[in-house]
């Protein structure tokens, strides 16, 4: 199985360096999403679903349009918004586009965002949501390797207080087929843009 | 001296453009509010609400005070963006200076509230208390909109 998985790897590795230089899979035109000069490469690490179960973020967003996005469930503000406007964005576009879009979630605050937590509110805007959980050592070393810099805990007054807020970054990375993100979304993108811009990523996505 | 205003004095506002849900505005004193709307909230564990607010006097004034009725705390979030992190920090005094205008925005700073006794839906109201140094207290009920209105 994970034979196989890195086989497929290699082969799309191979595929890749075959076409020209150009990133011969990205060429969409008219995105609302800003377009970075160079494309971050899709890290490859492995956090715990909700289920329990390992995530291999690499394999398992395989060949998918993959948002990936950092937060936690107590954010009152940027992370509802992002997820709500991509629940509604895919919501609009069917079952055809849904397929292909992977959108993975990756808590920022472990303790309070326990399995349980992350799954009942992901599945608020949408239960195929992926949500994944480590060690906040774990995430802040996947955060610096995109260069998001770390999740900053504002100070608990007391050891009961719970009701402290967490930093983390507001940017959706869009990864593509070719395992790179080339295009980030900073909050404040509307849901009109997400359906747009999903509609066409979705196009690189070959029928499964 | 506190003086207690309430949602009798105040309106709806319709923004532009027929899609656009509705926000509130509320005059009091030396304070006009504008634009306030809250989310609905996802769970019972915090909600946001925001609104424009403009001392429309000579003199500096300060929201020193929030609270709701349906929230066990309030509290002025500042969001602070760099590098593309975003960092929060509460703002125990927010200063509104003599004709000038601070506006609460998602994204940026925010009223969050925490440990909810209800979730208002959108099409409701979200009652939100500011106690003002100069101007005194006023509830604003405050319509909710969904996350991704």
């Amino acid at each position: 199985m994970t034979t196989a998985r890195a086989l497929r790897s290699v082969v799309l590795v191979l595929a890749l360096i075959g076409c020209d230089r150009k990133p011969a899979a990205f060429n969409p035109s008219g995105l609302a999403g800003p377009t970075l000069g160079q494309a971050i490469p899709k890290p490859d690490f492995t956090l715990t679903a909700t289920d329990g179960s390992p995530f291999n973020f690499r394999q398992q967003t395989e060949g998918k349009i993959t948002l990936l996005f950092f937060g936690y469930t107590h954010c009152p503000d940027v992370c509802p918004v992002h997820l709500a406007n991509i629940a509604a964005a895919l919501q609009t576009l069917g079952p055809e586009v849904q397929r292909k879009v992977e959108v993975v979630f990756v808590t920022t605050d472990p303790d309070r965002d326990t399995p349980e937590v992350i799954r009942a509110w992901l599945n608020k805007f949408d239960p195929g949501f992926v949500g994944l959980r480590g060690s906040l050592a774990e995430v802040n070393a996947i955060q610096r390797g995109l260069k998001l810099g770390e999740a900053s805990r504002e100070p608990q007054l007391t050891p009961a207080d719970t009701g402290y807020s967490v930093g983390h970054a507001a940017l959706v990375l869009a990864f593509t087929p070719d395992d790179s993100a080339h295009v980030v979304y900073p909050f404040g993108v509307r849901q009109a843009d997400w359906a747009k811009d999903l509609e066409l990523l979705a196009k690189m996505v070959g029928p499964a | 001296m506190i003086r207690g205003l309430f949602a009798g004095l105040l309106f709806f506002g319709w923004s532009c453009g027929k899609a656009a849900p509705p926000t509130l505005k509320a005059e009091f004193g030396n304070i006009r509010i504008t634009g306030g709307f809250a989310y609905s909230p996802i769970t019972q564990e915090s909600g946001a609400a925001y609104f424009t607010i403009r001392n429309t006097s000579d003199k500096p004034d300060t929201l020193v005070s929030v609270q709701s009725s349906i929230a066990k705390s309030a509290m002025i979030h500042g969001t602070m963006q760099s590098e593309g992190a975003a960092g929060m920090a509460r703002i125990e005094r927010l200063p509104i200076p003599p004709g000038e205008e601070v506006t609460l925005k998602p994204g940026g700073t925010h009223l969050m509230l925490e440990q909810l006794s209800r979730l208002p839906k959108p099409g409701e109201r979200m009652p939100v208390t500011l106690v003002f140094s100069r101007a005194g207290t006023v509830t604003l009920e405050l319509p909710v909109r969904a996350y991704n209105q």
